[in-house]
Formats: structure tokens, sequence, C-alpha cells
């Protein structure tokens, strides 16, 4: 057998039909987001949908490993810090290993609710092909922004959109 | 700089991996479908091809198996949601050279795209 070297980035060997990824119902701006239910590392669960009518959000997709989603996760927890009570941050982590989440808080102490999604339950729903991915969502629930990847740009438009 | 072949059906992943190589500076060709794909690479000189698995007229596995038949040198990278045993054994019995998972992060991505081709 040939050498496979294998670059297996985020979820290890698990399997996740692809078909989830082809679906045409993608989020899009101006759309409703898609429920979300999951459990942080405490055992809470915290849902997507209760922040309805009361808060704007930011939610992002990410892995612990992924050095641009700690520089993003480092930024939403600053730009958080500034307006806690009109909106919220919600990241939602595909890491395989919940150690490797946990460690990762461990080092990185974030002062928002992180999500833990191990098996992507959350993939099919939003639609993520890219770490990170950023939805950000309006008090209303609707999609206003979509940010994928991370950079400078994103960075100032998710600042603008939470002081708008 | 790389000739790179880009063959999914789902246009946000062309988009998406066509970009971040542009942007390292690769010449990207892209295609909609496995047999798109093989033809394209019978008819062309790409020194890497990054391919979905599900592709329509011709699988990636299968493609795998024509195009490393065809041409064996040509490295091949799957990117793909799903990774079940028979293809991981399938693909490394056929010389896959790589594999990127979804969600992936781009620089992840690109890195081990360009480890490949400097192999």
């Amino acid at each position: 057998m040939k050498k496979l070297v294998i670059g297996l980035i985020l979820i290890g060997l698990c399997c996740v039909p692809l078909a989830a990824a082809e679906n045409e119902t993608a989020p899009k701006t101006g759309s409703a987001a898609p429920g979300l239910t999951l459990p942080t590392l405490d055992g809470k669960t915290v849902s997507l949908q209760d922040f309805r009518g009361r808060k704007k959000v930011v939610l992002t997709f990410f892995a612990s490993w992924s050095k641009t989603c700690q520089d993003e996760l480092r930024t939403l927890a600053e730009l958080r810090a500034d307006r806690q009570t009109n909106c919220e941050v919600l990241a939602v982590s595909f890491d395989n290993k919940t150690r490797d989440l946990k460690n990762f808080l461990a080092r990185s102490p974030l002062p928002f609710p992180v999500l833990n999604d191990r098996k992507l339950s959350s993939i099919d729903a939003f639609q993520v092909l890219i770490i990170p991915t950023t939805f950000c969502i309006g008090r209303d629930g609707v999609i206003e922004q979509i940010f994928v990847d991370y950079d400078d740009n994103v960075k100032k438009a998710v600042a603008e959109w939470l002081g708008s | 700089m790389a000739r790179i072949l880009v063959a999914d059906d789902q246009a946000t992943m062309r988009q998406i991996i066509g970009e971040m190589l542009r942007e390292k500076g690769h010449t990207v060709t892209v295609v909609e479908d496995g047999q798109a794909a093989y033809e394209s690479a019978q008819a062309n000189d790409f020194d890497l091809i990054v391919a979905d698995v599900n592709m329509p007229r011709l699988d990636g596995l299968e493609f795998l198996k024509k195009i490393k038949a065809a041409k064996p040198g040509l490295k091949v990278i799957f990117v793909t949601g799903m990774l079940e045993e028979t293809i991981r054994i399938g693909s490394a019995e056929l010389g896959l050279d790589g594999l990127i998972m979804k969600p992936f992060e781009k620089g992840a991505a690109v890195e081990l795209i360009e480890k490949i081709l400097a192999r």
C-alpha cells in the first residue's frame, strides 16, 4: 500500500455526510438563522433562539487548534467586553476531542459561552465549510452578515456591525 | 508556481479553493465533475489536482483510479466531508497524496497543498 499522507484537518476520522455540505438551503444574509442548541463544557445548554428579541448575536464556528480562530476569538472577547448589554457571542467548537477544547479554554478563557459540537451536528444547518465562519445575527434572528475566514477586515466589519 | 486543477460540484467550494490557491500565485483551473476533471487532466499538464470525493459523472475514487493509471506521478488531494473506512483504505491503495476534511482552515489547507507540491 502506498504511503498515504493524510492532512486530516480538524475532525479526524469521523464520518460526516457529504450531502449536508451540498445542501442548497445554505443560510444567507437576510434569512432567519437556523436553530442551534448545544451543551457547554460545564453541562449547561445554550440555544441561539433564546437571544431572539433580546440581543444581537455573533455566532462563530471554530476549532481550538486553529491560529486564525484563536485570533478571532480574542477579538470577539474584546469587542464583547465593550457591549455586554446589547450583544452576545456564541462560539461553537468543532474540536474532535473535548479534552483539546478544555485545554484551550484553560489556557485562554473566554468571556462568552463556548458550545461543544464535536459531532459537528450544526455543520449541516449552517453549511460551515471553512473555519472560522462567523454569522452576525440581528435581534430579530435574521442573519445580517456572514464572514468566512478571519482577518483585519472581518475584525473591522464585526466591530462596525456591533456598533450599528 | 504550480498548475492546479480543482474539481468540485459545489460552486462555493470551487470558489473558496480556487481563490486561496490563486492568492498564493498558483494557476488554477476549475471543473464541476469527475469526468471533466479526468478529461482536463488528460489534456493538460497539472502539478496537482484537488478533488471532491462525491462528484457527479465520475466519483472521486473512480477518478483517482483512472487518473493514477494514466498519470501515476500526478498528485491528487481529496477535499471531503466524508471519510468512510472504505474511502480511506481505497484512497490509500489507489495512491491518494493527501486529504483535507471539511470544514477546514484555509491556512492549514494551503500549507498541506504546498507541502505535497514540494515533494
